[in-house]
């Protein structure tokens, strides 16, 4: 089990405020928010590479919070995988355990074991740098499994994947997860993969977690039942309150104010989260006159058998816009064009503040 | 072959041209019949056997000290590491007769450091270890440089997931950052090496003696005039010329 107790974190520009969490043995825990909300220096806090300046963490009932990340027992797994590129796959998945002092017999049967659950028996001998994505990815699993972690720290691991990966990915995730039963910690910006692997979550903004409890619990809570929604897609946008009349809040997202209800007030200055799915975003060719419009760049489209997920940008801001193929036809949108995307007022919500 | 490219390989010419035509005029003009003569004559041979032992106990001190100070420039954030980085690349701005002057100000036996050196047995002036502080000193920043330009390249992450495997930062270091430098510590010692063998001007102010053949080639010059020192310089110039290409092909292969 891990136990984070009013954790906080000083680095330079970024700051872990008051984190407390715990992840229960063999549970398959998620940690969400946007980027920039400190979800990878939260992982890495638990991994030891950052120091708290205040607050305990602790596996397994043991104060860890002054142990270096090898005396842990935790496994990470970056975005990237991290696989080192010097050695071959199999050098790759023994090096835990040849650190650990493994005879050479003993390593040979455990990197074989482990290969055979992910499936990777057929690349041992390859060079990481030859490898696909979803195989480099297998194999960063096995590193990290074999060497039988308290837990596995998995950050964003299937961001680098294509859409058609990343659904094998998740199947495969789940399937390891149910036969092996161990403890994870998986950071994610994506509600979909959230929903799919795990049952608690703990939702960041800005260096703090403003929610941590049950998934289903989130689904059942007025405050964010507009934040999943059917497609189970949903933005996250930062922006700073610049007003409040009537009910509804003037929020400035680089740049640009758009209005949202709130039954709460919030001061001017304050920063807040708000959350808008996919699939209430309205996407134009051309400014329709109407408010809370924001001039974007289509980025990327995938075909999603049903619909399109439309990608588009605006200044620092990405969005996804879920579209119906009729609509996408209509609009004749192609990567690169310039497009309206609508928010209504009343489809976007709050998240914090 | 694009036009822009066909004009950038013209205006790179002129500068290869510049650099080709001194080394070609020196080959070709100097008569082997002197290169027997006075270029493997003992005291040359000597010098050349001084100079190299002296190049390559400068690359070795720099990338044991340097390798060290590289990676924690790479990967550690400090006070003062600005200053630090300014004072590596010093030995480029300095004129390398003031170099020889400083290092024999602060490190001959008359100096207290130098006092505390000579009761090590490494007595600098008019000495062999004269010849490799002058030569350490001037290829600092090439050593440094290039060794750390490899540890910014190596991801930090892929040492956090070492650690996480178990490896101790030594151990990581050992077995991950450092294999993964391998290229530029090679390129480090190359350049070091190089710029040690055509130091002059320090090793004429600390260590005259033993005459390495830098020094030598000097002496030649001033003595015997251009034919004989052309004559001493050309092993050199043909060991180091080898010595480049050699390690750029094996590298270019790795």
């Amino acid at each position: 089990m891990i136990f984070l107790e009013d954790v906080w974190v000083n680095l330079r520009d970024f700051e872990l405020r008051g984190i407390t969490l715990s992840v229960s043995k063999g549970e398959y825990f998620i940690v969400m928010g946007p980027s920039g909300a400190g979800k990878t220096v939260l992982l890495q806090t638990i991994l030891g590479i950052y120091k708290p300046w205040r607050g305990k963490i602790f596996i397994d009932g043991v104060d860890v919070t002054d142990y270096p990340p090898e005396k842990r027992g935790l496994s990470y797994v970056p975005q990237n995988y991290g696989l080192f590129p010097h050695m071959t796959v199999e050098e790759n998945i023994a090096f835990g355990l040849k650190v650990r002092g493994y005879s050479r017999r003993e390593v040979k049967r455990r990197v074989r074991e482990i290969a055979d659950v992910l499936g990777i028996s057929h690349l041992l001998h390859r060079n990481p740098k030859t490898l696909s994505g979803g195989e480099q990815q297998r194999v960063a699993l096995a590193r990290a499994l074999v060497v039988e972690p308290k837990a596995i720290l998995l950050d964003e691991p299937l961001s680098a994947l294509d859409y058609r990966t990343r659904e094998e990915v998740i199947k495969f995730l789940q399937k390891l997860h149910s036969s092996l039963k161990f403890t994870a910690i998986h950071v994610t910006h994506d509600i979909v993969e959230a929903l799919e692997l795990g049952t608690r979550v703990a939702l960041m903004f800005n260096g703090k977690v403003v929610y941590s409890g049950q998934l289903t619990e989130i689904l059942c809570n007025p405050h964010y039942v507009g934040l999943l929604s059917s497609q189970g897609l949903v933005n996250f946008l930062e922006g700073k309150v610049v007003g409040f009349i009537n009910g509804v809040l003037l929020v400035d997202l680089c740049g640009v104010v758009i209005k949202v209800k709130s039954t709460t007030k919030i001061g001017a200055g304050s920063r807040v989260l708000l959350a808008v799915n996919s699939g209430d975003l309205e996407i134009h060719k051309d400014s329709t006159g109407a408010g809370n419009v924001l001039r974007c760049r289509v980025e990327k489209m995938k075909y999603r058998l049903s619909y399109y997920e439309v990608l588009v940008r605006y200044n620092g801001i990405k969005l996804k816009v879920c579209a119906s193929t009729r609509e996408v036809k209509k609009l004749n949108l192609k990567p690169g064009d310039s497009v309206w995307v609508r928010i209504p007022e009343d489809c976007v919500k709050v998240v914090y503040s | 072959m694009s036009r822009l490219a066909t004009v950038f390989y013209a205006i790179g010419g002129v500068l290869i041209f510049f650099l080709l035509a001194p080394l070609l005029i020196f080959v070709a003009t100097t008569d082997l019949n002197y290169v027997l003569k006075y270029g493997f004559d003992e005291e040359a041979t000597s010098a050349m056997y001084i100079g190299m032992l002296a190049a390559t106990t400068s690359t070795l001190i720099l990338l044991i000290l340097g390798t060290p100070l590289a990676y924690a420039l790479a990967r550690y954030r400090f006070p003062g590491k600005g200053l630090i980085e300014a004072v590596i690349d010093l030995p480029l701005a300095i004129p390398h007769g003031v170099v020889g002057i400083m290092v024999l100000l602060a490190y001959s036996s008359r100096a207290p450091l130098g006092t505390l050196l000579a009761n090590l047995g490494m007595r600098i002036e008019d000495s062999f270890w004269g010849i490799v502080f002058a030569m350490v000193f001037v290829s600092v920043p090439l050593a440094v440089d290039t060794i750390k330009e490899g540890f910014d390249m190596v991801d930090p992450e892929i040492e956090y997931v070492a650690r996480s495997l178990g490896a101790s930062e030594l151990m990581t270091f050992m077995k991950i950052s450092l294999p993964l430098v391998t290229k530029h510590i090679i390129t480090a010692a190359l350049l070091s090496w190089a710029r040690a063998m055509s130091e002059v001007g320090a090793i004429l102010v600390v260590a005259y003696f033993p005459k390495s053949i830098n020094v030598l080639v000097m002496e030649r010059f001033w003595t015997y005039g251009l034919e004989v020192a052309k004559a001493t310089a050309f092993p050199l110039l043909i060991t180091t010329l080898t010595a480049f290409t050699v390690v750029r092909v094996l590298g270019g292969r790795k």
